[in-house]
């Protein structure tokens, strides 16, 4: 019954991150969402392992969140490259990949 | 070596000398040229002498083989060279003709721009010429057929300065090869069917019995085709008058003398063939019936003195058709032996008028001249062609009315007697109108290189009937034993035959008489209507015109501009176009904004799994 | 190494290496001259060592990807002899004829490129070989058009690319598509073409295998309607890739119909025979025709040689040994002139700065060499007596008599639809006045004439000595038509 909660709360949290991924415009919220939804599989990860007494999704989740810490510093770096480029950190300038119309 | 290679290879040898002469130095004395000119021929001319005495005492047949030219299958030829009477007979004149006109040429090119460019073609026409009378299989006598129109070509826009001549060449390829194209199509035919037992004359003559007799008329029809092409019958006569806007030696040399004779001479080489085709055989009369009158017709009311000889010789060819038609092979060859002498000599009796009087050809302003020696043997010339006796033309020609009147049909013959009337009257009009005025102009006077050959060719134009002398004078006709082709004999009584002859004469006579009333010290010429039909040609070149070439123009256009661009090229690169479109509808949506992607990516997912759970509904 | 191995490879090795250092354009041109010269030693020691006797030699053959039945197995006979001989001679003296004119390396790593490409494409006998040969030899044609052409020359070869590849993979379908049935049917599989010829097809799947190779082969040739983009592309691209086009590759798209159509699919190639002898016929007249309103020379050319390649088309599929042996002829013959009229074209446009008829004129009187060894190429074109042309039409001519006495007629016209615009091109570009831009007119200068006379001699030879060279075709052209005869009678 447990696992259910858990499994619940992990696709609200994702959802909560989809949405602001999509739906935000500034760079650093969007990582957040970006963060959101990684912690959010995380959990149900955890969840899921702790359900069925098996620890190796317990060892991924760990290494996820190694990695999601030297992501942050890497999009730290990020930021303050977009920042100086633009002056900005709103998404939609950032549309260099596109059509130029 | 051999005889025969040396005769044809001789004049090739001097052409090619001559162009690596031109090719290799700047500045040569015109002499070397004129040496080099004639040494081929010359060497040419004397041994087809010889071939000819062997062949005709001795009854001797030359032949020599070169290699196998081509061998596939069944498919053999050989390039050999075979003299039997026949080709004995065709380069007893081709030969030396030619030499003659390369001696009278060096006198009328003398000191012109491409002297020796001119004298290169001209040899090499003479080497396709002796391909083509000694060829011993049909395929190489038709690199000879198409070699001679090649030359042709070259020949008549040698002036090419101004374009017009050029263009008078190719018309004259462009409907020698629409003849070309029945005769290869002839004997593509011929060999599919009974080639692979050989495909030499004497092969294709044994076998000739196995073909059925509707491919056979086609055959024949075909070869005719050629043959039409090649000497100006009608319908494809129209390049000839244009003919002439080469230089006058060619005139008298290739659409005189021996080139147009081609055809004649073709026909003759498959007599057995022809006289298996009765049809396809009268049918070829008609048209020299029809071509004769025809030319003759409107050479009367032609006033370019070379265009009126060029319209001579389509009607003479007409008479030799009519002959060949009618089964008188051996009498279409003599007049045709004749003919390459009268009429190289009016030619080249022309060409003087022309050189000496500042190139100027329209016997209106050539009207008056005052030169005695050309006058007597243009007078020769015009006597023997319009079959005055003594001359050789009255044996030939004659000869000639009285087969056709002994053929039975009435009607050719009575078109022959036509034009051989008409001949007389544009023959002499063309003298009458030249020296019988009151007027005189002086003129240069000719080299003796050109007056020299014209000597000869005149007293072989008096006596060359000799040769064939008929057996109402006690004579044996020589020639026709010689040949010895497949003849079908029309015989007539001697009485009939002489009273053809004394009528033809007579009447010829009269028309003479007619034409002296009207032009000679008259200005009746001036008067005459310029805008008739007649003068006009009968429409026939305009008709073409109208007809074949601007219809292919309008084909063209419509092939390249309509079906080809719009039609098919559109619509190939309209799809290309609507391809580009529709990737212009989806690139709207990659509009590089990072969170439209992840949009994109989560509708994509979540449809994934709606498919998957209806999909996987019933396990979970 | 192999004789054709070396032929393959030693102009594509050193393409590589020119390509990736960077050294100064005389060695480039010197070591193109060396690499061709070699090719062509090898291509005449070839000749002579040729079985006149015999149809596929120098068979070389090793496995490549033996896992999927891909192997490297080359061989030359008859018909591929004159193409070798053609892509060996015609290169370097294309190099000797445009020497001065060319002075960018890439023009000239294309060319070695490309003459490595046709020449595998040309002994390839693995369909997956030849394939892969198929393509090389088209990016060299790519980048000279794109880099070296004329007018709006990036569109031209976009098009051109696209449409060909657009055939190439229909090709591939088809290669790959006969490959996985030969796996069903014999458990392994194999691409080499002696092996896929034992497939068993139905009629339908034959036909639309057939479709995929006939459609590659048909817009490389080209024959209509798939010919839109020949005259545009030969009036754009420079004159080496001219000459690549208009004298090998198409001939190539000829002969691989041929080699591998007819032995890969031979029922219903004859099938279909009376169908492509109708489009070929139609083709000789219709290009024929096209070109006589034409007043750009190179776009009269193309029409021209599209002409004379639909009549390259119908000598095939009459499947007879006159055809046949014609049509070998033909792709020679017209190889030779076509190269030396695109070479003159050049040549003509290097001096007067124009292709159009109508701008030119007179030429014959201030150039005589030119104007002579012009209208020699021309009339070789038109194919009067005494040039290769006459030899190969007669034959073919010969052929589709025997075919069929319509199929001749039609085909007999070919002695005349050429003349009417070559003759007319020749008047107006050689004769009458001299026009503003030929009053400068320089002659052929040297190293022009030392690339035109061979080709000049080549053709005489040809045209008079035609038993010499036939008799390497021959065999190849009976062990052929003996083949069809027990397929068809049986």
């Amino acid at each position: 019954m447990m696992l259910k909660a858990y499994m619940i709360l992990s696709i609200i949290l994702f959802s909560i991150g989809v949405v602001g991924l999509i739906s935000r415009r500034n760079i650093i919220v969007i990582y957040m969402s970006i963060e959101l939804m990684l912690n959010a599989v995380n959990l149900s990860f955890v969840a899921i392992s702790a359900d069925l007494g098996e620890s190796s999704a317990q060892v991924i989740s760990l290494i996820i969140i190694a990695i999601t810490a030297s992501e942050a510093a890497l999009f730290m770096s990020l930021f303050v490259i977009l920042f100086r480029n633009k002056a900005s950190l709103d998404a939609n300038l950032f549309d260099m990949l596109g059509d130029k119309k | 070596m051999n005889v025969l290679t040396l005769l044809l290879l001789g004049p090739l040898v001097s052409a090619v000398l001559i162009f690596l002469i031109i090719f290799l130095f700047s500045k040569v004395h015109q002499s070397v040229y004129t040496f080099l000119a004639l040494l081929g021929p010359g060497v040419s001319a004397f041994l087809a002498l010889f071939v000819s005495y062997y062949s005709y005492f001795e009854k001797e047949v030359f032949s020599s083989h070169l290699f196998t030219w081509l061998h596939i299958g069944d498919f053999v030829v050989e390039a050999a060279l075979k003299a039997d009477a026949l080709s004995a007979f065709m380069i007893l004149f081709v030969a030396p003709v030619s030499f003659l006109i390369h001696i009278y040429a060096t006198g009328y090119m003398d000191g012109q721009r491409s002297y020796g460019r001119f004298f290169a073609y001209f040899n090499i026409f003479v080497f396709f010429m002796l391909l083509l009378v000694l060829a011993d299989n049909p395929i190489i006598m038709f690199i000879g057929w198409e070699g001679v129109g090649l030359t042709s070509y070259a020949l008549i826009g040698f002036y090419y300065e101004e374009i017009k001549n050029t263009y008078a060449g190719n018309k004259a390829f462009i409907l020698n090869r629409i003849g070309d194209f029945g005769f290869l199509s002839a004997l593509m035919l011929l060999f599919l069917e009974i080639g692979s037992g050989g495909f030499d004359f004497e092969h294709i003559f044994y076998n000739l019995v196995q073909i059925d007799s509707g491919m056979l008329s086609l055959i024949a029809f075909l070869l005719f085709v050629g043959a039409m092409g090649k000497s100006a019958q009608i319908p494809l006569f129209v390049w000839l008058p244009d003919a002439m806007a080469g230089p006058t030696p060619v005139s008298a040399l290739i659409h005189a003398a021996t080139m147009v004779t081609a055809g004649v001479y073709m026909v003759a080489r498959f007599a057995p063939l022809y006289n298996l085709t009765p049809d396809i055989s009268i049918f070829i009369a008609y048209v020299g019936a029809l071509s004769a009158l025809f030319a003759a017709v409107v050479a009367t009311r032609e006033y370019d003195i070379k265009k009126i000889l060029a319209y001579s010789t389509m009607s003479q060819l007409g008479f030799m058709f009519m002959a060949l038609g009618v089964g008188a092979y051996s009498t279409a060859l003599f007049h045709m032996f004749a003919h390459a002498f009268f009429k190289a000599l009016l030619f080249m009796a022309a060409g003087a008028i022309i050189a000496a009087f500042h190139h100027k050809q329209d016997i209106r302003e050539l009207r008056g001249i005052q030169a005695p020696v050309l006058f007597v043997m243009m007078y020769i010339a015009t006597l023997t062609i319009t079959a005055i006796p003594p001359f050789s033309a009255f044996f030939s020609k004659d000869a000639i009315m009285s087969a056709l009147y002994a053929s039975g049909h009435v009607e050719i013959f009575f078109l022959a007697f036509v034009a051989s009337l008409l001949t007389a009257f544009y023959m002499f009009r063309m003298v009458f109108v030249l020296f019988f005025t009151r007027e005189k102009k002086s003129a240069q006077k000719s080299g003796a290189s050109m007056i020299y050959p014209m000597a000869v060719l005149t007293l072989l134009s008096i006596f060359a009937g000799l040769l064939n002398f008929p057996e109402i004078f006690a004579g044996e006709l020589n020639i026709s034993h010689w040949l010895g082709l497949a003849e079908q004999s029309h015989k007539v009584p001697h009485a009939t035959e002489i009273i053809l002859m004394g009528v033809n004469t007579l009447f010829i006579a009269g028309v003479i008489f007619y034409t002296y009333k009207k032009y000679a010290y008259t200005d009746a010429i001036e008067k005459e209507n310029e805008t008739s039909v007649i003068a006009n040609k009968f429409y026939v070149d305009a008709f073409y015109h109208q007809t074949v070439v601007r219809t292919l123009q309008a084909f063209s256009l419509f092939f390249d501009k309509t079906i080809s661009k719009s039609l098919i090229d559109d619509s190939i690169n309209a799809m290309a176009f609507a391809y580009y479109k529709i990737g212009k509808i989806f690139a709207h949506a990659e509009n590089g904004n990072v969170r439209f992607y992840a949009l994109y990516i989560l509708v994509g997912v979540v449809s994934g799994f709606i498919y998957l759970y209806f999909l996987l509904g019933d396990v979970v | 190494m192999s004789t054709l191995s070396l032929m393959i490879f030693l102009p594509i090795i050193t393409a590589f290496a020119l390509f990736v250092t960077k050294i100064h354009i005389n060695i480039v041109k010197t070591l193109y001259m060396i690499v061709t010269g070699i090719v062509m030693y090898l291509a005449f020691s070839l000749y002579v060592a040729f079985d006149a006797n015999a149809s596929m030699q120098f068979i070389e053959y090793h496995p490549w990807i033996a896992e999927y039945g891909i192997s490297y197995h080359i061989g030359v006979d008859g018909v591929s002899l004159g193409i070798v001989m053609m892509n060996a001679i015609i290169m370097p003296l294309v190099a000797i004829a445009l020497y001065k004119q060319r002075d960018k390396r890439g023009y000239w790593i294309n060319l070695l490129f490309v003459q490595g490409g046709i020449m595998g494409a040309v002994l390839s006998l693995d369909l997956m070989l030849f394939y892969l040969f198929w393509e090389v030899m088209l990016l060299p044609i790519f980048f000279m058009i794109g880099l070296f052409g004329y007018g709006n020359k990036h569109f031209i070869t976009m098009k051109f690319n696209i449409y060909t590849i657009l055939g190439s993979l229909m090709m591939l379908i088809g290669i790959l598509y006969v490959a996985v049935q030969y796996k069903g049917q014999f458990g392994v599989y194999s691409f080499d073409l002696y092996d896929l010829k034992n497939v068993k097809l139905g009629a339908r799947e034959s036909f639309f295998a057939f479709s995929g190779f006939m459609l590659a082969f048909a817009i490389k040739i080209p024959i209509f309607p798939f010919h839109t983009w020949l005259s545009e592309t030969y009036r754009s691209a420079p004159t080496g890739a001219v000459i690549v086009m208009s004298a090998l590759m198409a001939k190539l798209g000829a002969y691989a119909i041929w080699r591998f159509l007819f032995t890969l699919f031979p029922e219903t190639s004859h099938a279909l025979a009376p169908y492509f002898i109708g489009i070929g016929l139609f083709g000789l007249i219709y290009f024929g025709i096209s070109a006589m309103s034409q007043s750009h020379l190179k776009k009269m050319f193309a029409l021209s040689s599209a002409s004379h390649l639909s009549l390259v088309v119908v000598g095939f599929f009459i499947y007879d040994v006159y055809g046949l042996v014609g049509s070998s002829y033909l792709i020679v013959a017209h190889a030779v002139s076509s190269t030396a009229l695109f070479l003159m074209a050049g040549m003509l446009f290097e001096r007067t700065k124009t292709y159009h008829i109508d701008s030119l004129g007179g030429i014959a009187a201030v150039a005589p060499k030119f104007a002579l060894f012009f209208a020699f190429f021309a009339l070789s074109i038109v194919g009067v007596p005494l040039t290769a042309g006459f030899v190969a039409e007669v034959l073919i001519v010969l052929g589709a008599f025997e075919y069929d006495i319509y199929v001749g007629f039609i085909s007999a016209t070919t002695i005349l639809l050429a003349m009417l615009f070559m003759f007319k091109m020749i008047s107006q570009v050689l004769y009458g006045k001299v026009s503003e831009s030929a009053k400068n007119f320089q002659d052929l200068r040297l190293h022009e004439l030392i690339a035109l006379i061979p080709l000049a001699l080549l053709i005489l030879a040809m045209g008079i000595f035609p038993n010499y060279f036939i008799k390497k075709i021959e065999p190849t052209a009976k062990s052929f038509a003996a083949g069809k005869e027990a397929v068809y009678h049986e």
